[in-house]
């Protein structure tokens, strides 16, 4: 169907004048038809009435005289008007005195009959019937029969013309109206296409055209000013843009160098204070050993106060290593009681120094726990010392429980607590309950924006509860068993070659260097990639027959047949011409091993990751595995299982956290790409969320995300995730590159994992 | 005609009524013509007809006064009487009752019978009977310098100077005229007329 609002003005323009002049014409063309054709019958029935009478006139004698003869010689003058098909005059009576019938006419079933005087129309014709009158008297009365072919046609010619008129007129029109609307349509296409300009080049510049100064003139008159206000606003903008990117820049400098600074500084401090602490230990003894007891408690003093800058120089050292990043966690398995026991009796002292109690309350079923030891003792001591800090004469209980897959450590005080105002604040670095605190109470203020730091990248949090004057409780809640993501795979124990995955995914290694060749399938079984040896060329082509390798390393200095050789026998054959070589040489020769044939060309001692690289490059698609899309843009979600599906893998999508989790809850998915930006469960509640359930931490997620990453972001995500992939950072083509890469990797990754752990248990 | 307007009627008919009715027709035709020729006697229906005949002329006499153009001075003024005298025996009957009396040319007819030649004097047009058939001449010589218009139905009227001649043609009364004797009489006949009537001269 035409949709009259789908059209360009122009269209719409010509049509309206089309339509309205069109329109017009025929309303006229047909009016005036029917007035003609009215007026030419009414003159045609005066005419024929008229004839009428001359002809009544001319028979009165006849009738007079009852002369058939006669009336019917009248009526033979009929002859010359050929419309006149029957004609009949009666007298008075209604007899018939005489009839005429036009030659040619087929006879009349039956004669005329009188009617009543006047005019009408009777099956296509006319009948006139007309009174014969000498003065008052009657005589008789005339009677026609009229064909109406001559109006018949007359109203056919007017059809005819008026539609050939009014086609003409509208083809005018048309021309007419084509042209004319440029009048009206030409401006608003013209902004129309400026319009375009603006919006498409984001050229605040140009400037529609004023043409006339109409309605559609004060509208460009407008538009324009509005361009021009957009272009200064546009170019504010981007000054203060760059401003800010500027100073962005800058900001993010100062605090890299404060970093670095920080970093150096405290590596340089420490040196000088070990020779203070060192060489004031060493006085205090020989002042001990030499009798010199006044000078003991000076150098206690001395190394006091040299020991606290060294606390204090770590702490500033960790969290300035925290703000940059560069943290990192060391697992290893540890009993908690002779840990918490150790921390117990390291802080005793400072816990006694205010006339304080310590309780301890360990739950016997406390038993190991995989942690970063560091950073959980540094945690807990750095509770306690807090504790014992703001606390005099009260008691300080520790509990330590195992709740599930949780250890919970918890520390309470009976000091002076905290306002609620005070509470928001006490995990930032740098912020204490106020300024004097400092003065009062000593210590950096670090202390517990590190613990929080150091509990929430081992997956686990801290909080707290006070209230101002009765003391406050602090809970660490740590997983008993700590995963780092990161380190996933280096954790595993390496797999047993012979449980590696062969199909699509074994290397050969061809080298006559047994121990280059032990090296290589050492390190690719770590890898995860399932590795056939040969040591000779003929072996390498035995093996390559028998197992079909994914992807060949080939050295080339060989005694017998060397590596060009095997190659280019390998080349030779259609069944191995398709599969990939790495040449792997001493000699640096390029160009030798394409022409040959080779897909790459490494040179030894050979870069462990760039080969990792090039095989994972060349071998087949990974083992197809189950991808779960978390993005709240249904575009990237299809963007995403589109790559994902192209290179065989299964995906499932979840527009947000929470369908997220309910997903992953059916069916643990290999793989997690998450946005963070996301409604109702954002992806950093996401991780976190995932991360409490301890099977579900295996699961690697990647996490792409438009989010400029603040430094607390990436504390948060520290850890967790296996990469951070900005959107921002890569154009379409590289990202998906980029992913592809990704995804097969931690597909593979899980999978190597997966199975290990079955051929363990 | 008539049975062509039967069988036109029929031709609508369905077949088995066309038949029939053509016979119906046949038979009430024939029945009808049978009744009559035995319920009247063959001289009463003669004189039927005879007395129509008459009606006929004195119509057309009374007609004929629209077509004639007396000079003025033999015409009486508007509202008098225009008078047509009956010479010899009377054959009208009561045909002029109807006629006797009516306006025409805004005067009144007037009908009588004359017995004396005085009696032509107030007459513009004269009939003259079959009776005078014999003394025609006489009659005629009598009227020949009035200016009375004359009328008769005898054989040769008109070629004897009358004026207009009563004459039958296919059992349809005619008549013919003496184009002549009017002028000489000084009377006016409408063309009208003319073309209807036979024209004889003396």
């Amino acid at each position: 169907m035409f949709d009259f609002r789908q059209h360009s003005i122009k269209a719409k323009l010509t049509l309206l004048t089309m339509l309205t002049s069109g329109v017009a014409l025929l309303i006229s063309v047909t009016l005036f038809g029917f007035n003609d054709v009215r007026t030419f019958r009414t003159s045609m029935v005066r005419d024929l009435q008229t004839l009428a009478d001359v002809i009544g006139h001319n028979s009165a004698s006849a009738l007079d005289f009852d002369d058939e003869a006669s009336a019917a010689k009248t009526l033979t003058s009929l002859e010359h008007k050929p419309s006149i098909l029957t004609a009949a005059i009666f007298d008075k009576d209604g007899k018939i005195l005489a009839t005429y019938m036009r030659a040619g006419q087929p006879t009349a079933a039956h004669a005329p009959v009188r009617e009543a005087d006047g005019y009408r129309y009777a099956s296509g014709r006319l009948q006139v019937f007309r009174p014969i009158q000498r003065g008052a008297e009657r005589l008789g009365t005339v009677y026609f029969q009229v064909d109406m072919s001559d109006l018949r046609l007359l109203i056919t010619r007017y059809v005819t013309v008026g539609i050939v008129i009014l086609v003409g007129a509208l083809l005018v029109a048309f021309v007419l109206a084509a042209r004319l609307q440029q009048v009206i349509s030409k401006p608003i296409l013209d902004l129309a296409q400026t319009t375009r300009v603006v919006s498409e080049n984001k050229n605040y510049s140009v400037r529609a055209v004023k043409q006339s100064n109409d309605e559609i003139g004060f509208l460009i008159d407008r538009f324009n000013e509005m361009l021009g206000q957009m272009e200064r606003h546009e170019k504010e903008l981007t000054e203060v843009n760059v401003q800010l990117r500027q100073s962005q820049e800058e900001a993010l400098a100062a605090t890299e160098a404060k970093s670095q600074f920080l970093a150096n500084m405290s590596h340089e401090l420490r040196t000088p204070l070990n020779a203070i602490i060192g060489y004031s230990e060493m006085l205090e003894e020989e002042a001990a050993d030499s009798g010199n007891a006044d000078a003991i408690p000076d150098l206690k003093k001395i190394n006091g106060a040299g020991k606290h800058l060294l606390a204090l120089i770590n702490d500033i050292l960790d969290i300035s290593k925290i703000e940059a990043g560069k943290m990192e966690l060391y697992l290893e398995t540890f009993d908690l009681k002779p840990m918490l026991e150790d921390v117990v009796s390291t802080t005793r002292l400072l816990v006694q120094k205010k006339s304080n109690k310590l309780e301890v309350r360990l739950s016997p079923d406390l038993g190991a726990m995989r942690a970063d030891l560091t950073k959980v003792r540094q945690a807990l001591f750095n509770l306690l010392s807090n504790a014992s800090k703001f606390t005099e004469h009260g008691t300080i209980t520790l509990d330590a429980a195992r709740d599930g897959v949780w250890i919970v450590l918890q520390v309470r005080d009976t000091g002076i607590g905290m306002s609620r105002e005070q509470l928001g604040r006490m995990f930032q670095a740098f912020s204490q309950a106020d300024a004097s605190t400092v003065r009062k109470y000593g210590g950096t203020g670090l202390g517990l924006a590190i613990t929080r730091h150091f509990c929430r990248m081992m997956g686990g949090d801290v909080t707290v509860a006070s209230e101002a004057g009765k003391g406050s409780t602090f809970t660490i809640r740590l997983p008993a068993e700590v995963i780092d993501p990161a380190k996933l795979v280096e954790e595993k124990a390496p797999l047993a070659p012979d449980q590696l995955p062969k199909e699509g995914n074994t290397v050969l290694v061809v080298d006559d260097d047994p121990s280059a060749r032990d090296l290589l399938q050492r390190f690719l079984n770590k890898e995860g990639f399932h590795v056939e040896c040969a040591s000779s060329g003929p072996e390498a082509l035995a093996a390559v027959k028998r197992v079909r390798p994914t992807v060949i390393t080939l050295d080339v200095m060989m005694p017998g047949m060397d590596g060009w050789s095997v190659l280019t026998k390998l080349k030779e054959d259609s069944l191995s011409a398709d599969i990939p070589v790495v040449m792997l040489t001493i000699v640096d020769d390029k160009h030798f091993g394409h022409a040959l044939g080779a897909t790459e060309y490494l040179t030894k001692p050979v870069d462990r990751e760039r080969l990792t690289a090039v095989i994972r490059k060349l071998r087949k698609p990974a083992v197809p595995g189950q991808v779960l899309v978390v993005d709240d843009s249904p575009e990237v979600r299809e963007l995403l299982v589109h790559m994902l599906e192209r290179q065989g893998w299964t995906a499932t999508t979840a527009e947000d956290g929470r369908a997220a989790l309910d997903i992953v809850a059916v069916k643990k998915p290999d793989l997690i790409l998450l946005d963070l930006m996301m409604p109702r469960v954002d992806g950093f509640e996401f991780v976190s969320e995932l991360r409490k359930r301890l099977d579900w931490r295996a699961i690697p997620i990647i996490v792409i995300t438009a989010k400029t990453l603040t430094n607390e972001d990436r504390l948060l995500l520290q850890g967790h995730v296996q990469k951070v992939i900005q959107k921002g950072d890569f154009n379409h083509n590289e990202l998906l590159v980029e992913l592809r890469d990704l995804v097969a990797e931690c597909v593979q990754r899980s999978r190597t994992a997966e199975t290990g752990q079955h051929v363990q248990i | 005609m008539r049975s062509s307007q039967t069988f036109a009627t029929a031709v609508c008919w369905p077949a088995f009524l066309k038949k029939l009715a053509a016979l119906l027709c046949f038979r009430s035709l024939a029945l009808l013509a049978l009744a009559s020729s035995l319920v009247w006697p063959t001289e009463l229906r003669a004189q039927n007809a005879l007395q129509h005949e008459y009606e006929i002329k004195a119509a057309y006499l009374y007609n004929f006064i629209n077509y004639i153009d007396w000079p003025a001075e033999t015409l009486p003024a508007a509202g008098g009487t225009i008078t047509i005298g009956i010479i010899g025996e009377n054959p009208f009957g009561s045909a002029f009752e109807n006629l006797n009396g009516k306006q025409i040319k805004g005067r009144t007819l007037a009908v009588k019978t004359i017995s004396s030649a005085k009696d032509l004097d107030a007459c513009q047009m004269v009939f003259v009977c079959a009776s005078e058939k014999n003394r025609l001449p006489e009659v005629l010589s009598q009227l020949k310098d009035s200016r009375i218009l004359t009328v008769s139905e005898i054989e040769g009227f008109a070629e004897q100077g009358g004026i207009i001649n009563f004459i039958s043609e296919r059992n349809k009364v005619r008549f013919e005229i003496n184009l002549d004797a009017a002028r000489h009489l000084g009377l006016t006949i409408s063309s009208e007329l003319l073309k209807l009537a036979k024209l004889v001269k003396s």
